[in-house]
C-alpha cells in the first residue's frame, strides 16, 4: 500500500485530502506544519507529500527544501496552493515540488496526479 | 451533517477567534510582522476551506481579507483602527454565514447583498478600488452579432430549444468573456460556465487572434464562451454576478431558432464533422494530469542553480519520470530514463535527461493517452486516424500550458483532436464544442 504524507495546516483540509486518498487505498499520514512534516519524513519513508504553501513554523517551500537537500528517500511531492500565480508555482519546483495543483483540488484530479506520479496511472 | 462540513465548522469558529484575538493583538503592536504574517495565514487558510465547498458569499469576504492582509504584510497598507474594526466586521458576517451552514447545511442566496457589501469595505481601504459592476448588460438580439453563433449549436440541440420556446420559456444565448487575468483573481471560468444553470449547449473559441508560441503569454486567458441557456434572466444575473462585466446575455428570437439553414461561413454545423466521442471525466483529467505532470519536471530540469538541493531534486523528478514510463508500459522508456539518470548523478548536470525528456515527452504522451484499445506496439501514433499531428504544434503547446490552469481545458484538446482539429485555430474557426 502507497504511503502518502499530508502535511497542512488547516484540519478541514487535511480530512479532505485523506478521504480522497483512502478511497483509492492510499495509506495516510498527516503533519500540522512543515517541522511535524520534517520529523515524519526522517522516520518513514513514504511514496508521495502532498504540501501546503502557507504553514506556520516552517512553511511549504522550507520543508521541500529541508527534504530534498537531504541524503535520504526522495518521494515525488504534490504542492497544493491557493496561490494561481506563476511565481508561486515555479517557486514550489525550485523548492522541490513535481507537480503544483490549485486548490480546492477535485478528488478525480488529486488521485490522477497520485496515481501516475506513483506509476499506478496505466490505462 | 457529514463529518468534512463539521470539521469546516469548527474549524472557522476557531480561525475566526484567532483572527479577532490576533487583531485585538496588533492595536498595541501595529507593526509586528509576525503578527501580521499569523493574521493573513488564518484568513488565507479559511478562505481556502471555504473554497473546498460551494459558499461563494463566504469566500468572496474572506478573499477581500486575504487581499487587503496581503497589502498589510507587503507594506503597501498600513495598518489602522478603522482597517482593524472593518476586518472584524468581515469576520463577523463570516461566522453569522457559519451559523446559516450549521442550520441549514448552505447559505441562502439572499446573503450575496450583504457579502458584496462587507468585501467592498474592505477593498475600499485597498489603494485600488475595486468597484461593483453592474448587472450584465442586456442587448437587442435582432442586432447581435452573437446570435449569428447560433449556427454551431447542433441540430438536436437546436430543435430542443425549439420545443422549449415553443412552450414558452425564453432562452437566453450568453457570451462570457473572462477576464485576461481572470487566473491572478482566483477564478475558474471554465467552471463559471459550465455551471450555467439551465445551460443546453456551450461553446469556446479565442477572444481575440492567437499569437506565436513565442510571444504567447500562456497565463493571459483568450478564451471567450458562448452558451445557450433556458435559464430566467433573474438565475443568469445570480450566476454571474461576480463577473458582470464579462458577460453579455441575449434573449434568443424563435424565429432564430426556426430558421432551418443557418447561414455562417456558408456551412451548417451539422455538416461539419461532429466529434465521434466524448471523453469521460477520467479521461480528461489523464490528459490534463499527463500534461502538466511533464511540464512541470521540464520545468524543474532547466532550473538547476541551487547545487545543495539538486540531487534531491534530481531523484525525485527521476522517479516521477521512471512511474509515467511504468504507466505508459514503455520498457525502453524506462531503461533510456535509468542511464540517463545515472549519467546526471555522475556528471553533476541535468541536461541528459533534460534531453531525454524533450525528445522522449511526445511518445510518451502519445502512449499514456492512447485510447485503451489502441495497439501501441510497432505502430508509431501519426499512422492513427484519430491521434495523429494534426494539430498546430503552436496550438497545442499553448493548450499543453493551459491545461493546467484551465480545469477543462482538456476537453478543448480532445474535441479537436477528436474532430480532426484544426490546424490552426482563429476567430475565422469553428468553436469547440465544450459541453
Amino acid at each position: 500500500m502507497k504511503r502518502v504524507l499530508i502535511v497542512d495546516d488547516a484540519a478541514t483540509v487535511r480530512m479532505y485530502h485523506r478521504g480522497v486518498l483512502e478511497s483509492d487505498g492510499f495509506a495516510v499520514e498527516e503533519a500540522m506544519n512543515g517541522i511535524e512534516a520534517l520529523e515524519k519524513v526522517l522516520e518513514t519513508s513514504f511514496d508521495l507529500l502532498l504540501v501546503d504553501i502557507n504553514m506556520p513554523k516552517l512553511d511549504g517551500f522550507g520543508f521541500l527544501e529541508e527534504v530534498r537537500r537531504r541524503e535520504i528517500h526522495q518521494p515525488p511531492a504534490i504542492m497544493v496552493s491557493t496561490e494561481a500565480a506563476a511565481r508561486d508555482e515555479m517557486a514550489a519546483y525550485r523548492a522541490g515540488a513535481n507537480s503544483y495543483l490549485i486548490k480546492p483540488v477535485r478528488p478525480l484530479q488529486l488521485l490522477t496526479h497520485a496515481r501516475l506520479m506513483l506509476g499506478e496511472g496505466g490505462r | 451533517m457529514n463529518p468534512l462540513l463539521e470539521q469546516f465548522l469548527s474549524e472557522s469558529r476557531e480561525f475566526s477567534q484567532g483572527i479577532g484575538e490576533k487583531l485585538m493583538q496588533m492595536e498595541d503592536a501595529p507593526s509586528d510582522q509576525g503578527l501580521i504574517n499569523e493574521l493573513f495565514r488564518l484568513v488565507h487558510t479559511l478562505k481556502g476551506n471555504s473554497g473546498l465547498f460551494t459558499f461563494p458569499e463566504m469566500t468572496r469576504v474572506l478573499h477581500a481579507g486575504e487581499d487587503l492582509l496581503g497589502m498589510v504584510r507587503s507594506g503597501r497598507v498600513a495598518y489602522s483602527r478603522e482597517l482593524a474594526d472593518r476586518l472584524l466586521d468581515a469576520i463577523d458576517f463570516v461566522m453569522e454565514l457559519c451559523a446559516d451552514i450549521e442550520a441549514t447545511e448552505r447559505i441562502d442566496c439572499s446573503r450575496a447583498q450583504d457579502s458584496a457589501r462587507v468585501a467592498h469595505s474592505l477593498r475600499a481601504l485597498i489603494p485600488i478600488v475595486e468597484t461593483e459592476a453592474p448587472a450584465p448588460a442586456a442587448i437587442d438580439a435582432a442586432n447581435t452579432p452573437e446570435l449569428g453563433l447560433l449556427a454551431e449549436v447542433p441540430e438536436a440541440t437546436r430543435i430542443e430549444a425549439l420545443n422549449l420556446c415553443r412552450g414558452g420559456e425564453d432562452l437566453h444565448w450568453i457570451r462570457f468573456v473572462p477576464a485576461h487575468d481572470c487566473f491572478f483573481q482566483g477564478d475558474d471560468p471554465f467552471f463559471c460556465a459550465r455551471q450555467t444553470p439551465g445551460l443546453l449547449w456551450g461553446g469556446a473559441r479565442p477572444s481575440e487572434p492567437l499569437k506565436s508560441l513565442a510571444e504567447l503569454d500562456t497565463y493571459r486567458c483568450v478564451i471567450e464562451f458562448h452558451l445557450l441557456t433556458s435559464a430566467s434572466r433573474e438565475e443568469l444575473n445570480e450566476h454571474f454576478r461576480y463577473v458582470p462585466d464579462q458577460v453579455r446575455i441575449a434573449v434568443v428570437n424563435r424565429r432564430c431558432l426556426e430558421v432551418s439553414e443557418f447561414k455562417t461561413n456558408g456551412t451548417r454545423s451539422a455538416d461539419k464533422p461532429v466529434p465521434s466521442a466524448t471523453l469521460d471525466e477520467a479521461s480528461q483529467e489523464q490528459i490534463a494530469a499527463v500534461h502538466a505532470i511533464l511540464a512541470a519536471q521540464q520545468q524543474i530540469l532547466m532550473n538547476d542553480d541551487r547545487p545543495d538541493s539538486r540531487a534531491g531534486r534530481l531523484h525525485a523528478t527521476g522517479t516521477v519520470l521512471r512511474n509515467l514510463a511504468k504507466c505508459a508500459g514503455d520498457q525502453v522508456a524506462l531503461s533510456e530514463i535509468d542511464a540517463a539518470l545515472t549519467e546526471c548523478v555522475t556528471s553533476g548536470k541535468n541536461s541528459l535527461l533534460l534531453m531525454w525528456l524533450e525528445a522522449g515527452k511526445q511518445h510518451l504522451i502519445d502512449r499514456l493517452l492512447a485510447p485503451p484499445d489502441t495497439c501501441l506496439p510497432g505502430r508509431p501514433m501519426s499512422e492513427d486516424p484519430t491521434w495523429d499531428g494534426r494539430l498546430d504544434h503552436t496550438f497545442k503547446t499553448m493548450l499543453d500550458t493551459h491545461l493546467s490552469r484551465y480545469r477543462m481545458a482538456s476537453q478543448t484538446v480532445t474535441h479537436l483532436a477528436v474532430s480532426g482539429g484544426a490546424t490552426s485555430i482563429g476567430l475565422d474557426r469553428p468553436m469547440i464544442e465544450l459541453f
